[in-house]
């Protein structure tokens, strides 16, 4: 097929008439398919090939190590205890209540709960080795999100928005630096002792 | 009863307008299009609310795999030599890393580029085992501060 036809039917019409007009004007028809391919082509390879969605970061900040740290006791009463076994599942208890499963969509109301029942709350969180690291993303994600409710309450209390609040380079940055909340948390390592736990609470469930 | 045979009509459709669109479409995905990095080992990540984005550049990315391999991955400034003239080009290094090995491998990475970020790219099926290795071995070291990265979380 021609790229490009020159002429359309007004040469026909002209010649029935009997008129000779030899310097006729030529309509230029240009054959669009080919282009018009190529541009379907790529759009589809553009359209496939895109990412929308780029990752997001998590900052995470590990306390120092082991040995600079400083020892503190803590009454067991207060200490509020977050278990991943290695089949995923979540367990809390406080002190040392008998572990209860719970589902992680509800952590974020357990910890808000609990801290509301007893402002002197330590949340430990012990993960088994065995347990996917997609667990403790979601433990670390539902505290962030608590941080960042409770921040946005103390912005707005402030008159300022929660971007300007987490500006560093805000004039009153300091002052904001010191009423910023942070959730107190620690992460223990998984002991055998944990294993026996939650064999305990599996077992009594077992039973009933 | 006989029916009459209508005469067959060419169909001719306008395709300017769609080709039109197509072409608006086309320019659009060309000027957004952000390729992914490339990738030796694909990576499914977990998700998180998470809001902050990914620095794309001075980057020490420790990639952890499903089955719980460990890679340290980064760019260099690397000064070749080009017909007589010194050129500096960058270059990715990858090393396969443990949990044991890993922070002195971001150290030396570190002492190349000590603005770097440490960016931590777990597979969200990998196990928390490995992690915690890596951020124990980390702590140790005092690299305390990093980033992990996650997908956006999609809520319904």
């Amino acid at each position: 097929m021609a790229g490009a036809d020159v002429g359309g039917d007004r040469p026909k019409k002209a010649a029935k008439g009997g008129v000779r007009r030899p310097q006729h004007r030529v309509g230029i028809r240009i054959d669009m398919t080919p282009m018009v391919d190529i541009a379907f082509l790529l759009l589809i390879f553009y359209m496939v090939t895109t990412v929308f969605s780029m990752p997001q970061a998590m900052e995470v900040n590990l306390p120092p190590a082991e040995d600079k740290q400083e020892k503190l006791l803590i009454k067991e009463s207060n200490v509020l205890t977050i278990r991943v076994d290695e089949k995923n599942r979540f367990y809390w208890n406080i002190g040392r209540d008998l572990p209860v499963t719970f589902r992680v969509d509800s952590l974020r109301t357990l910890l808000v709960d609990q801290n509301k029942a007893n402002a002197k709350l330590n949340t430990l969180i012990v993960i088994n080795p065995k347990a996917k690291y997609k667990s403790m993303v979601d433990v670390m994600d539902e505290i962030d999100l608590i941080e960042r409710s409770f921040n946005a309450a103390v912005a707005k209390e402030m008159g300022v928005t929660p971007q300007e609040f987490d500006d560093p380079n805000h004039k009153r940055a300091a002052e904001f630096k010191e009423r910023k909340f942070s959730y107190r948390y620690a992460m223990a390592p998984w002991e055998d002792r944990d294993t026996r736990i939650i064999e305990a609470v599996l077992s009594g469930r077992g039973s009933e | 009863m006989r029916i009459k045979k209508k005469r067959r009509v060419g169909i001719k459709i306008d395709m300017t307008p769609m080709v039109d669109i197509a072409f608006l479409l086309l320019i659009f995905y060309m000027s957004t299009t952000q390729f992914k990095p490339p990738q030796k080992k694909t990576v499914t990540l977990p998700t998180s609310h998470s809001q902050i984005s990914l620095p794309d550049k001075d980057v020490i990315n420790v990639t952890v795999t499903k089955d719980d391999s460990i890679f340290v991955d980064y760019i260099i400034k690397r000064t070749v030599t080009i017909d007589g003239n010194a050129v500096s080009m960058p270059t990715r290094i990858y090393d396969e890393a443990t949990t044991a090995t890993v922070a002195s491998l971001i150290n030396s990475a570190r002492i190349r580029n000590p603005r770097a970020f440490l960016v931590i790219k777990a597979d969200k099926e990998s196990s928390y085992g490995t992690m915690e290795g890596i951020m124990k071995t980390m702590q140790e070291q005092n690299l305390t501060r990093f980033q992990i990265v996650t997908n956006m979380e999609q809520d319904l």
